[in-house]
């Protein structure tokens, strides 16, 4: 069930109908209700997979159940690896066990007729609730929080339905206390929801979709277009992505804080990071901080000594596992790799007294290090965008050959404007978390009710058959 | 929750409920083959001897109406032979004088990938048709067309409410007798000028989807043989610039293919004119790989020849 879809409207209306009518006094039954409607948003998708993720959520339970009983440290870290072999297993056994082993298909594959389930079939938002229990018990683990003996919060935890396909990755010492407390209706958090939703449509329905139709032209015959075409192609796609995937999370925030819950922040307008360091602290926050708190600090602290050379190495190889994270594709871990190498370069001081490339780039005028950031950025994308190493080669290549085009007008359509606006409206109010917020103070309601009203015709009159959002393939 | 946002709520959703219904309204009012095709199916069911499926390239080839035996046509854009199936399947039973089915497999039908489960045309089997292709249980929504694709019948609307620029002129079997418009009619059928168009085609091969389909393809033989039912499988005719740009493997890995359902299946005619450039010119093209009504009018006849062997 898409989040541009009617059937998620519809779905949201009848649990939000009957979260709030179940009363505030009752947070037992509010959760078990949020429980129900999480299992039943996932599995309408396919029902076979909510046994993977109730696995994974009772054994992360258990995990922290028996590592509170348990003081001996080598138990402890039996307890621990045996929860992360769980999880790192079903992830790589659904993500990257074709990538590794091609005869997997193979040794698997159905006969004439039918149809290769094992090739084709990955768990919708695996990687998104397998970090989010995997980071429970490793908390729990470093004593970092309690574990909860409520198994109902737990599954609510794991398993609420706003972020549970595409994040944000939440951790549980922000949302699982939430599922423990009260929570109480509030009509200004309740406006701002679905002020918060709509924007979220706006930017995946006007924007991302659109941007996609150009961008999914272009590469989808790369050999056809000219220098110019591929990089304002490429251009786009950054656009595209961003926008789909903020914009869902703009749903997914929106869509918590109608049932009184805060989820984090996971974009905060990455297109005006001065470095590719602040790009990645602003683009896919909780998967950056993720990365950084469970891999490259405890790689880094491993080592006897942090030189600049560990530290280089830890940011080389955290960022080639977020490219992996993303799926089992070398285009995936390219784009990683490229985003390391220029995290790494960014943190050595190139020039002696000059300090890092990353003080310079933060001094630097500001449209030279937007400019160098969006390059940076626009060159990854072409790893993260095409179907393979050898298309994206073609694609640099073709961009660095200054080859000419023959049709540039195809791509210059009105979608361009939403964006246009879009970025405008998200630059002049960069210090709300979204254009829509706190609308009642700079606006009557007649004339917001006629902004909602123009942008609900443009969601419903430009609206394509429903498109998945990039992110729920990760 | 309190009870002043709720109504608040409901104030906020009337007009916009209001605006839908205005839409949908309208859509429904536009002409359309669908309708046309439900309405054989209401009242001509038992009739019907020859039931034809397939993509646009079918939908455009085949004027049913011109045909002997009582014909309907529910090939339509994008549909793919996964939704051929489902249709086939609710569709036959409905069926009792039924005898032969008609099946497109284009140059790249194979590795195009089928249907995704949200395909918008659900909602138009649905509504038009009463057959229920989204594989689970259909509520009010699935009905509504305007909602299958708002920014597709959006322009419909604009086209034949307010710029009233709707040639569409469709028979009593539910085809476009005016369907002329297309790029080859905008280049005066010049064949220099169409020469030099760039036109799309699929030319990556994908082995995987490949195997799907035809694995498909042929449980879908398979029932129909099941059903007594004879099939005509039609290559429809391509215009010369498109045959030479085809991709060998794709090319070639369908006429394998095509070589196992013939000898495979008794019940199977195959009906190729994909590469009949001596029947077919530019004035019978729509565009490289669609024909015009005049393209349909020849193709059409030769099916009929094809239909005549078989009765």
């Amino acid at each position: 069930m898409l989040f541009n879809s009617f059937d998620f409207g519809f779905f949201l209306v009848i649990v939000y109908a009957l979260y709030w009518s179940i009363g505030t006094h009752r947070r037992k039954a509010q959760n078990l209700l949020l429980l129900v409607s999480s299992y039943v948003f996932y599995g309408l998708w396919d029902w076979r997979f909510l046994f993977l993720l109730l696995g994974s959520s009772l054994i992360d339970y258990f995990a922290g159940q028996l590592l509170q009983r348990n003081t001996q440290k080598s138990y402890r870290k039996l307890i621990l690896w045996s929860s992360l072999l769980w999880n790192l297993g079903v992830l790589v056994l659904f993500k990257y066990f074709n990538f590794f082993t091609e005869g997997f298909t193979e040794l698997f594959a159905v006969s004439e007729g039918s149809y290769d389930f094992w090739s084709v079939v990955i768990p919708v938002g695996l990687s998104f609730y397998t970090f989010q229990t995997m980071s429970y018990t490793i908390d729990v683990y470093r004593n970092r929080i309690a574990p909860t003996k409520n198994i109902l919060d737990f599954l609510c935890f794991v398993s609420f339905f706003p972020q549970l396909v595409a994040g944000p990755i939440e951790r549980a010492s922000h949302l699982l206390p939430q599922f423990e407390n009260k929570r109480s209706f509030d009509l200004q958090t309740t406006k701002e929801g679905l002020r918060q939703i709509l924007w979220g449509l706006f930017k995946k329905i006007l924007v991302a979709d659109k941007l996609g139709i150009a961008v999914t032209m272009v590469f989808s015959a790369p050999s056809e277009y000219g220098s110019i075409m591929l990089v304002f192609a490429a251009v786009l796609f950054c656009f595209q992505v961003y926008c789909d995937f903020s914009g869902y999370t703009d749903i997914a925030i929106g869509t918590a804080k109608l049932f009184g819950f805060s989820l984090s922040k996971n974009f905060n307008l990455p297109y005006l990071a001065k470095s590719m360091t602040d790009f990645w602290q602003r683009w896919h926050i909780t998967l950056t901080q993720w990365f950084t708190d469970y891999v490259y600090l405890p790689l880094v602290r491993s080592s006897a000594r942090v030189t600049i050379t560990i530290r280089t190495m830890g940011m080389v190889i955290t960022m080639f596992l977020v490219g992996l994270w993303h799926g089992s594709n070398w285009t995936f871990i390219a784009f990683g790799v490229f985003n390391g190498l220029i995290l790494a370069l960014e943190r050595i001081p190139l020039f002696p007294g000059k300090g890092t490339l990353r003080k310079q780039l933060q001094s630097a005028p500001w449209l030279f290090s937007l400019g160098y950031v969006f390059i940076m950025f626009t060159v990854s994308a072409v790893f993260f965008r095409s179907a393979s190493i050898s298309e994206a080669g073609l694609i640099l290549q073709r961009i660095l050959s200054f080859t000419p085009d023959t049709r540039i007008t195809s791509l210059i359509g009105v979608k361009l404007l939403y964006l246009v606006f879009l970025l405008i409206a998200e630059m002049l109010t960069r210090k709300k978390d979204f254009p829509l917020q706190q609308f009642e103070f700079h606006f009557k309601q007649p004339i917001r009710w006629a902004l909602y009203y123009v942008a609900i015709i443009l969601l419903i009159r430009y609206a394509e058959p429903k498109e998945a959002f990039i992110y729920f393939q990760f | 929750m309190p009870r002043s946002f709720v109504k608040y709520l409901l104030v906020f959703f009337l007009p916009v409920v209001v605006g839908y219904t205005v839409m949908e309204y309208l859509t429904l009012g536009l002409p359309s083959g669908y309708k046309k095709h439900g309405d054989i199916l209401k009242q001509k069911a038992s009739q019907l001897q020859v039931l034809v499926l397939g993509s646009s390239q079918m939908k455009d080839a085949v004027n049913a109406a011109q045909l002997e035996p009582l014909t309907l046509n529910l090939a339509s854009g994008d549909q793919h032979h996964n939704s051929d199936f489902k249709l086939l399947k609710a569709l036959v039973p409905k069926l009792p004088n039924l005898q032969t089915v008609v099946l497109e497999v284009s140059y790249s039908h194979f590795e195009l990938p089928h249907n995704g489960p949200n395909f918008w045309k659900n909602a138009v089997y649905l509504k038009y048709y009463d057959v229920n292709c989204f594989e689970r249980a259909t509520y009010f929504k699935d009905r509504l067309i305007y909602l299958s694709f708002p920014a597709f019948y959006s322009e419909k609307i604009y086209d034949h409410y307010i710029v009233q620029n709707d040639p569409a002129g469709y028979n009593s079997s539910g085809f476009d007798t005016l369907n002329y418009a297309g790029v080859f009619k905008k280049l005066n059928y010049d064949e220099s000028k169409i020469a030099s168009r760039r036109f799309k085609i699929n030319t990556e091969p994908d082995l995987a989807v490949f195997k799907n389909n035809t694995g498909y393809f042929l449980e879908m033989l398979d029932y129909l043989k099941a059903q007594n039912l004879q099939v005509v499988i039609c290559h429809i005719p391509m215009y010369k610039s498109y045959l030479p740009v085809r991709h060998p493997e794709i090319l070639h890995r369908r006429d394998s293919m095509m070589q196992v359902v013939s000898d495979r299946y008794s019940n199977v005619v195959v009906l190729d004119k994909e590469t009949d450039t001596l029947q077919f010119s530019a004035t019978h093209y729509w565009n490289q790989s669609h024909l015009n009504p005049n393209g349909a009018a020849t193709f059409t006849i030769m099916l009929q020849k094809v239909l005549d062997s078989l009765h």
